[in-house]
């Protein structure tokens, strides 16, 4: 399924980045960095196109060779962005968008915790436990 | 070097990856195209609209800037040029002007004819006919070199006049209008053109400035070089024949036309408004003649019939084509379909977009159907390429609604804003089909990003780009670069920061890499500076707090130590320290223990080779300037406080301001000007410290250092940094033990969360240090910060920067002038434990006494400072009762110091002082014994003194008493120099314990009346609690030896409480009047009995008697009777001490007379006699009426009784028996309202002997 999560901040800093080859963590911080800009750009058009309900799933951000990058935002500009891996051609836009919105869910329970800075970096146990499940595809 | 792979391949998703293999290999033989391997990255599609020349500077002695400047003026020429055609139709003529172009990209050219190289510009400078020919053999060889696309060619040479002549002189000789022909009208008329373009044979026509090359000419080039034609045709404007002495002449082969010009300025001048520079009308010259020739071809190929047409092929199609049936179908359309897209391509070039749109069209409608993919995404990109020279610039980016110019026929074929983008979308998948196109490909990715970029369309425009790493080219390390910048520069206007700073930084590792054979670590680190501001770091480190540059620290950790390797490679080894500073400073928070540790131990090893310093660095090579980086996280100040100086060297005001006196008055509200101005200094960051500092005294700030890295840190030269008045701040080296168990610090790489929080958990090591410093100079003192030198570096730290501190970012002190200084010692020992209250005195001392005794402390002032003591005071102060204090410490005047002064610098000066050991001589009572005091208190009232004798045995010894340990100290203030004028004093305390041994003590006491009305006995028995034997000496000339630890009783004689001190409280009617006798006599006794002991080693003291209790008693005996008692038996006075004698049966005639001796009168007055024999056991016997009578009252009112009037009562007595009997005679006042009574005695009591009768 996923083999990287992360969740950035409205300043664009990252709050949680996680994947399932800890060798290859910078790597995906690269990508997930660059996918940013797509993320931005979209947001300025979405934010331009019409006044209706925000649609928060962004789509395919970004895909390589290897990766396939996916892009969510809240309305509270959180960004979500899943990366996985362009050779599981199995998992379907629908699917991305499920982990997507379980992914919020996780997120909204993270801030609702009173003891929470909403500027740190997350450090839930619960938060990453989801992450994990989501990356060993046991949705 | 780091991982460079990271995302290096990421992008594409336009087209299928998988897919796009297996179609390459499928259509493309393997071999890659080695011929035309350099794509130009920086073309628009207005790129097919034109006419391709070189512009070549040749020859030695041209300046590269007169070439830029021939160069820019020719660029400006050919800008915006618009030609008329044959139907006068204007057609506007782009020209793209190269520097180098490679033959080899010309076989490109009848896939794309804007690929073909149609003109040759060639500048050069000539100074001798040597030179001369060089240059137009160059110019020739160049035409040769590109002879098969070339249509025209002009060398421009300077320093030539008009005629071909040497010119050296600039101000003469432009080129005269009239000599050329071309000069009148600088465009060739149309006429013109087609009679000099239709000769295909070269060197026929009159018209050599025209060259005439074809694009299938190639003999031509064989003929220009190897036939020596004879040139200058008649009105050719190079003249040999008129050549002058210092002509030069044109080598015989230069068939080129050659432009003369004096020098640049003739060149480029302008003569008049109307007219333009004769470069400029040249150059257009040329274009015009470049523009026919195509326009030209143009119409020859219109003609031709479409099934004539030969199969025009790709370079790398030629080979593919040996064993195909030319006169297939499939081919045939083929070829229909190619040259009508050539068609397009030369329409398109020959300013014709509409025609050209039609046409591609036309040839896409063909090659569809003939399945020829390349040649099909050629047609598609021709197709936008037309329509966006259709739209316009203003038609990219507007609404149709815009383009209202343009008929609807024009628009037929044309793209809309949306097609553009798919069409090309369509080409770039065509091309990729071919490997061989790979360039092809590229250029189209980069032109279409362009597109989008004017159409605003930025996901498109990224995802051509991304496409064009997707292209498998066999690029040099260098064109990879360009090409990495190429696309960072279009991220850059896509706004596309990130991506932009990625490619950069790809770039730069580029340069670096391990197949780059020459690497360059100065560009690597330029790109990679320029990668900064995508990652949002900065190099200011001031920066970098706000919230603006919050990126991704790992990403940005990674480029800090990349532009660290790489600035260390360069040389810049100053810089490496920068950046390593900066990283360690930046990024501590996102960093885990060992990297911090890696960092810090890099960073000592570059500083050891040379030293960081805190000033802003230069870059030679950009002027990039990199601000100072402060390490203060190395050590972390966690604590910052200045301290007051030690208490004995504070600085007091002389004046003390006035103390509020009145009663305590508690307000919330503040209404001193003080509090405000106080308030206001904190509300600014600053705070105003409460104490003062001296000028020439070393002051301190505590500081707390924590280490933060898990090695021992050596922290060199800490300073604090200052400023208001001059400060000498001396450097300290502090030592900072390393933090302890780095293992418990694991650092879950993912998260910067679980990085801060185990940071937290560890225990720092914890430094207590302080940083000094003298003021020279009195004034105000601002602590801004302080200065470290840690691992090889020197940082300044200010205050404000420390956000964890405190609010405030700096401290303000008051230094006062110069003072000083006064070492106290003493003759004693120092305290040991020193009591927490007396904690700042300056010096101690320890004194043991006897208690009564008193000794001399000598207290010896050194002036240490550089300046006299003017001013000098002395004062004890104690916590005791002042009655205590001046007991023990003696009055204090301070006068005798005066002579003293001025203390001198270097001298000193000694004072003595008195200290009495001040202590209760009267023994604690013990338990199992009652004190004669006690017993004497409760006995009755006319018990009298003789109780005493009850008991001659000693008490039991007492509890030997504990030493008493007194505390107290003086206060020396003293001043001089500036800072006495300032008003300023310094106030040293000299702490003094002293422990008061017990000498001798009284344990029990009594009175005995004396033989003398006058006088009686104090009888006292004392108790030597010293373990020596003493001497006491109880009155003049009488003395005993106690042994130590003895009791002795001594009989002390003291004059009696005189009627002076108690006749005032007779006349009180009060009730207290006791107890106030009591306090008058105690004080009496103590004053008068003068008790002095002396030990064995000379040691001598007083034994006093204060608060020495008296019971009632006692009292009698004390006091000295208010009244003068006269007894006279028969007529004979009686003299108490002395026994009377007489006998038996005889009537006695008693008289008494009483006088008062009080100023006032007594009333109430009742005298009474009674008689009584004492067994000299205790008992009295007063019933004695058988053994004597008395004649008379025995008591007797004597009403008032005043001193004039003595009263006197008279009474007979006769005694029966013989025996020994005593007369009481005694005087009682009754209190007026209340009960109590005085009563007198007559002492020593009479006793009458009486003897057996005759």
């Amino acid at each position: 399924m996923a083999v990287c999560v992360a969740v950035i901040g409205k300043d664009n800093a990252p709050k949680y980045v996680s994947c399932l080859n800890p060798n290859m963590e910078l790597d995906f911080h690269y990508k997930v960095h660059n996918a940013l800009d797509v993320v931005e750009e979209k947001m300025s058009a979405n934010g331009k196109a019409s006044g209706d309900i925000r649609e928060l799933y962004l789509g395919l951000l970004n895909s390589t060779d290897d990766h396939k990058i996916f892009g969510y935002v809240t309305n509270t500009k959180i960004k979500f962005v899943i990366v996985t891996e362009s050779a599981n051609t199995s998992l379907r836009d629908n699917e991305v968008r499920m982990m997507f919105r379980r992914l919020h869910s996780v997120y909204a329970d993270v801030v609702c915790n009173p003891f929470y800075n909403p500027s740190e970096p997350i450090s839930s146990k619960a938060f990453n436990e989801t992450v994990r499940n989501m990356m060993a595809g046991n949705l | 070097m780091w991982s460079i792979r990271a995302g290096c391949k990421q992008n594409g998703g336009l087209f299928g990856a998988a897919m796009r293999a297996a179609v390459t290999a499928l259509l493309s033989a393997p071999e890659l195209d080695t011929t035309m391997n350099k794509p130009d990255y920086h073309q628009t599609l207005d790129v097919h609209r034109t006419l391709l020349v070189l512009l070549k500077p040749i020859g030695k002695s041209l300046k590269s800037s007169t070439f830029a400047r021939l160069a820019d003026q020719v660029q400006k020429a050919v800008h915006g040029l618009k030609l008329s055609d044959s139907s006068g139709r204007e057609r506007p003529v782009y020209v793209r002007l190269v520097n180098e172009y490679e033959p080899s990209q010309n076989d490109w050219g009848d896939f794309q004819t804007h690929r073909k190289l149609l003109g040759l510009l060639t500048v050069s400078n000539v100074t001798s006919q040597a030179e001369l020919n060089e240059i137009c053999r160059q110019h020739e060889s160049l035409k040769v070199k590109y002879s098969s696309t070339l249509f025209d060619s002009r060398c421009l040479v300077l320093g030539l006049n008009q005629e071909g002549h040497l010119q050296r002189s600039p101000s003469i000789n432009l080129r005269s209008t009239a000599s050329s022909p071309y000069s009148e009208s600088p465009y060739l008329s149309p006429e013109d053109f087609s009679h000099s373009s239709d000769s295909s044979v070269p060197t026929s026509t009159n018209h050599s400035s025209v060259e005439d090359t074809c694009s299938d000419a190639t003999s031509v080039a064989d003929s220009t070089l190897t036939s020596p034609a004879s040139p200058t045709p008649p009105f050719e404007d190079i003249s040999v024949a008129e050549a002058i002495p210092i002509s030069l002449s044109i080598p015989s082969n230069f068939k080129a036309r050659a432009l003369y010009y004096v020098d640049e300025d003739a060149a480029v001048r302008v003569v008049s408004d109307s007219e333009p520079c004769l470069l400029d009308s040249d150059i257009r010259e040329f274009v015009s003649s470049l523009f026919w020739v195509l326009e030209h071809k143009r119409l020859e190929r219109s003609r031709e019939k479409l099934d004539k047409v030969t199969l025009l092929l790709a370079p790398f199609e030629k080979k593919d084509i040996i064993g195909l049936d030319l006169e297939s179908r499939s081919n045939k359309r083929k070829s229909v379909g190619r040259g009508t897209k050539h068609l397009a391509d030369l329409t398109l070039q020959a300013g014709l977009p509409t025609e050209a749109s039609a046409h591609y069209s036309a040839a896409i409608d063909v090659l569809k159907g003939a399945n020829d993919w390349l040649w099909l995404g050629s047609a598609y990109e021709g197709l936008c390429a037309a329509s966006v020279a259709l739209l316009g610039p203003d038609g990219l980016t507007h609404q149709k609604g815009s383009l209202k110019n343009l008929s609807a026929v024009e628009l037929q074929h044309c793209l809309s804003q949306e097609e553009i983008c798919k069409r090309y979308r369509e080409a770039i998948t065509h091309y990729s089909k071919y490997l061989n196109a790979a360039v092809m490909e590229t250029e189209a990715c980069f032109k279409a990003a362009r597109v989008a970029l004017m159409q605003n369309k930025k996901l498109q425009a990224s995802s051509f780009l991304q496409n064009v790493l997707l292209i498998n080219l066999n690029l040099t390390e260098e064109h990879k670069i360009e090409r990495f910048l190429a696309i960072a520069e279009l991220y850059q206007s896509l706004r596309f920061h990130r991506k932009a700073s990625f490619f950069k930084r790809l770039a730069g590792m580029r340069h670096v890499s391990a197949q780059n054979e020459n690497p360059d670590w100065a560009q690597c680190y330029q790109l990679l500076v320029q990668a900064l501001p995508g990652l949002k770091l900065s190099l200011d480190p001031k920066e970098m707090i706000t919230v603006i540059h919050k990126g991704w620290p790992a990403l940005q950790i990674q480029l800090l130590h990349e532009l660290v390797a790489a600035s260390k490679r360069m040389g810049a080894n100053q810089v490496a320290v920068r950046h390593l500073t900066f990283l360690l400073h930046a990024m501590w928070p996102h960093m885990s223990m060992q990297e911090r540790k890696d960092v810090a131990l890099q960073l000592q090893a570059a500083a050891s080779q040379e030293e960081g310093a805190p000033v802003p660095l230069v870059l030679p090579d950009t002027g990039l300037i990199l601000p100072p980086a402060n390490l203060i996280n190395l050590p972390l100040v966690s604590k910052f406080t200045p301290s007051p100086l030690i208490a004995c060297m504070r600085p007091q005001k002389i004046q003390i301001a006035k103390v509020e006196t009145g009663p305590f008055l508690f307000t919330p509200l503040k209404f001193g000007s003080l509090d405000r101005s106080k308030e206001a200094n904190s509300v600014n960051g600053q705070t105003k410290l409460d104490f003062l500092w001296v000028e020439g005294d070393f002051c301190d700030v505590q500081v707390t250092l924590e280490n933060q890295l898990p090695i021992e840190l050596r922290v060199v030269d800490a300073k604090l940094l200052t400023d208001g008045t001059v400060f000498e701040s001396s450097p300290s080296t502090l030592v900072l033990p390393p933090l302890p168990n780095p293992e418990t610090v694991s650092l879950a790489s993912n998260s910067a969360a679980s990085a801060t929080s185990s940071i937290a958990s560890v225990e720092s090591s914890v430094l207590h240090s302080i940083f000094t410093g003298v003021p020279r100079a009195a004034g105000t003192l601002n602590i801004i910060g302080y200065s470290t030198h840690v691992l090889g570096v020197k940082s300044n730290c200010f205050l404000s920067d420390l956000a964890h501190l405190s609010p405030s970012s700096q401290f303000t002190i008051e230094v006062v002038p110069a003072m000083p200084q006064l070492q106290i010692t003493t003759t004693l020992p120092k305290m040991v434990n020193i009591s927490s209250h007396i904690q700042d005195a300056a010096t101690s001392g320890i004194l043991s006494v006897y208690a009564g005794e008193t000794e001399e402390v000598v207290v010896t002032l050194s002036n240490i400072s550089n300046m006299n003591v003017t001013m000098l005071s002395v004062q004890p102060w104690t916590k005791m009762t002042s009655v205590m204090e001046r007991e023990v410490f003696g009055t204090w005047e301070n006068k005798p110091l005066e002579i003293l002064l001025p203390i001198e610098i270097g001298k000193q000066v000694k004072f003595s002082v008195h200290i009495y050991g001040k202590a209760s001589f009267f023994a604690a009572p013990a338990e199992d014994s009652n004190s004669l005091a006690s017993t004497a208190a409760s006995s009755s009232l006319n018990h009298s003194i003789n109780s005493s004798k009850a008991s001659l045995e000693f008490p039991a010894k007492p509890a030997p008493a504990k030493p008493i340990t007194l505390e107290g100290s003086f206060r020396i203030r003293y001043s001089g120099g500036p800072g006495f004028d300032a008003g300023y004093c310094r106030s040293a305390e000299l702490a003094l314990q002293i422990v008061v041994q017990p000498s001798l003590q009284i344990v029990k006491w009594d009175v005995l009346a004396a033989e003398t009305p006058s006088n009686f006995y104090l009888v006292l028995d004392v108790l030597n609690q010293t373990h020596e034997e003493a001497e006491l000496c109880y009155a003049v000339g009488k003395s005993i030896i106690v042994e130590g630890d003895e009791f002795c009783r001594v009989p002390v004689p003291l004059p009696k409480c005189p009627l002076e001190l108690l006749s005032e409280l007779y006349a009180r009617d009060a009730e207290d009047v006791t107890a106030a006798v009591r306090s008058v006599c105690s004080k009496h006794v103590s004053e008068n009995a003068q008790l002095r002991w002396s030990l064995a080693d000379g040691r001598k003291g007083q034994l006093r008697l204060q608060g020495i209790q008296l019971s009632d008693s006692m009292l009698d005996t004390i006091k000295a009777s208010p009244l003068d008692w006269v007894l006279s038996v028969d007529g004979t006075a009686l003299s108490c001490e002395e026994e009377f004698t007489c006998t038996a049966g005889r009537p006695l005639q008693v008289l008494v007379r009483l006088t008062n001796q009080l100023p006032f009168p007594l009333d109430n007055v009742t005298l009474s006699i009674s008689i009584y024999q004492d067994y000299q056991n205790g008992t009295r016997n007063y019933r004695l009426d058988t053994r004597v009578a008395i004649a008379g009252a025995s008591t007797i009112l004597l009403g008032k009784l005043s001193k004039e009037e003595p009263a006197e009562h008279s009474c007979s007595l006769v005694f029966f028996t013989p025996g020994l009997f005593k007369v009481d005679i005694q005087c009682c006042r009754l209190g007026g309202a209340s009960a109590t009574t005085s009563m007198w005695k007559l002492s020593p009591i009479p006793q009458f002997c009486v003897l057996e009768g005759d």
